[in-house]
């Protein structure tokens, strides 16, 4: 842990406003979801300096897609792709008709590095998300998630650097959660699914069990950013749960 | 390392600036805890702008405008919340008949619009401000069925004005995509009970009726087009430069 450092007043109200900064660069993700704007979160919220778009990641329980181009072939191609293809089943006026998204973040927890050049947060999310389906009906879905985020500062201007989204449940609305199967079939799993194949594979957030894998880890208080620290795959360390290291769960490789 | 000095705010304007949005917070966990409360009757005055302003009250079917129809609304919430709780009374002698009109007020209704994500933008003038937030809610109404829990998905969307240096509401957008009974997926038809006769005064009810009736946002069902958030807060220097959450009137 960081030695706690002191600042002058003038520090220390630029320090409050970075993390109210940040807090509110979520929040407004959180609102950019809400309208499927993926590129233009892409453009308006991620690192734009070409050595950190090499190093940008965008991660979920099934390891990460590293550098921009590959989240960007993730995030947003692929996303307008399978749209398209509910369209034409759906026999649907526009894509996104009858879809609903949220992804609201509460429960923030922010860390300023004390060389004030990058932060670290993490967020809760009850989210939902509901698509149209050929019969006229929708499947709206319950997906719980714990949002984890590397930021740099760019030209004065925080940007997401690296981006874990850890899923712990997803379920249809109006079901009972404790009816979920413990082994969840990943093949069929939307989220999974969503995620296709990425850049860097490795189970990282199982919860099977509801395991305590304690990935993404709690930001603590740190001096300057190491690659140890980051929510991309370089700060990825296997957890010690038995469960997993016994090879329990499930046939993952 | 990087460097401490704002561009634009001397760190005296930064203080009273963090401080101009902490109040906003407040304001509007207040203004939710009331709301828990059934203290309806006293939004209007803890909380809005006042008469003299261009105020605005607008949900998802049409808007009121003006401090007599906004606070008229209020009013009608408050005469519905005893209405519920004199007819629970009737509903239940045993734990409630020897209680008055005012010892019973209240009990039935609860509504919950916890407020996240907020997105404050403070005119650089600070003299306004505008605010949205994500309002993933609950409520239980009792209904001509009885009591019937619903959870809601939503938005707070709200212009602000420094009126003698204490933030009020100027305009207020209460606005929800997923208004459905708890329990129930909000892709699937849902079937409302029927009616009970204890509970059958409820039907000759009536709110206000809306300065105007007019969609302002279509609740969610599977064929309705895609519908993003309201528009987020952008920077800006003065109200008459930025979009309003109120409603111009045709």
């Amino acid at each position: 842990m960081a030695d706690k450092k002191r600042y002058t007043d003038e520090e220390m109200i630029a320090r409050v406003w970075d993390i109210e900064n940040i807090k509110t660069l979520i929040n407004k993700r959180v609102y950019y979801i809400c309208n499927d704007r993926r590129s233009e979160e892409i453009a308006d919220l991620w690192v734009k300096d070409p050595e950190n778009k090499k190093t940008a990641a965008f991660g979920r329980n099934w390891g990460w897609y590293v550098g921009m181009d590959e989240i960007r072939r993730y995030y947003v191609d692929s996303h307008i792709e399978r749209l398209r293809t509910q369209q034409r089943e759906n026999g649907a006026p526009d894509i996104n008709f009858g879809n609903l998204y949220a992804h609201p973040a509460s429960t923030g927890l922010v860390r300023l590095a004390d060389d004030g050049d990058t932060a670290k947060g993490m967020w809760y999310s009850i989210a939902q998300e509901t698509i149209a389906l050929t019969d006229g009906t929708a499947d709206a879905r319950w997906m719980l998630e714990r949002i984890a985020v590397d930021f740099i500062r760019e030209n004065d201007n925080w940007k997401i650097w690296h981006l874990m989204i850890a899923a712990d449940l997803n379920c249809e609305a109006g079901e009972d959660y404790s009816e979920q199967p413990v082994y969840i079939d990943w093949d069929n799993d939307p989220v999974k699914r969503e995620f296709g194949k990425p850049t860097v594979e490795c189970l990282v957030h199982d919860p099977t069990f509801n395991w305590w894998d304690d990935y993404p880890f709690m930001p603590m208080p740190y001096a300057t950013f190491t690659d140890d620290l980051s929510y991309g795959p370089e700060g990825f360390k296997p957890n010690p749960n038995k469960g997993l290291a016994a090879g329990e769960g499930r046939n993952y490789k | 390392m990087t460097s401490y000095t704002h561009p634009t705010y001397s760190t005296e304007q930064l203080v009273e600036r963090w401080e101009s949005q902490r109040e906003i917070k407040n304001l509007m966990g207040k203004y939710a805890n009331c709301v828990i409360l059934n203290r309806e009757d006293e939004l209007f005055d803890a909380f809005w702008a006042g008469g003299e302003n261009d105020v605005c009250l607008v949900f998802n079917d049409g808007y009121y405008k003006g401090a007599e129809a906004v606070r008229s609304y209020y009013m009608a919430e408050r005469e519905r919340n005893a209405l519920v709780s004199k007819l629970l009374r009737d509903r239940f002698p045993e734990q409630l008949g020897g209680k008055n009109d005012d010892e019973i007020y209240g009990i039935g209704p609860f509504k919950v619009n916890p407020m996240a994500c907020p997105v404050i933008e403070i005119a650089g003038d600070n003299a306004s401000a505008k605010g949205l937030w994500y309002c993933q809610g609950a409520y239980n109404k009792v209904e001509e069925c009885g009591p019937l829990a619903h959870w809601t998905w939503g938005f707070f969307a709200v212009d602000f004005i420094n009126k003698d240096g204490a933030w009020r509401i100027l305009h207020l957008q209460q606005v929800n995509d997923v208004d459905s009974i708890c329990g129930m997926s909000w892709g699937r038809p849902q079937k409302i009970p029927s009616p009970l006769p204890e509970f059958m005064a409820l039907a000759d009810f009536r709110y206000p009726a809306y300065t105007e009736s007019v969609t302002i946002r279509e609740q969610y069902n599977p064929r309705r087009p895609f519908t993003g958030a309201p528009r987020i807060p952008e920077p800006y220097e003065t109200f008459s430069e930025t979009f309003s959450y109120g409603i111009e009137e045709v």
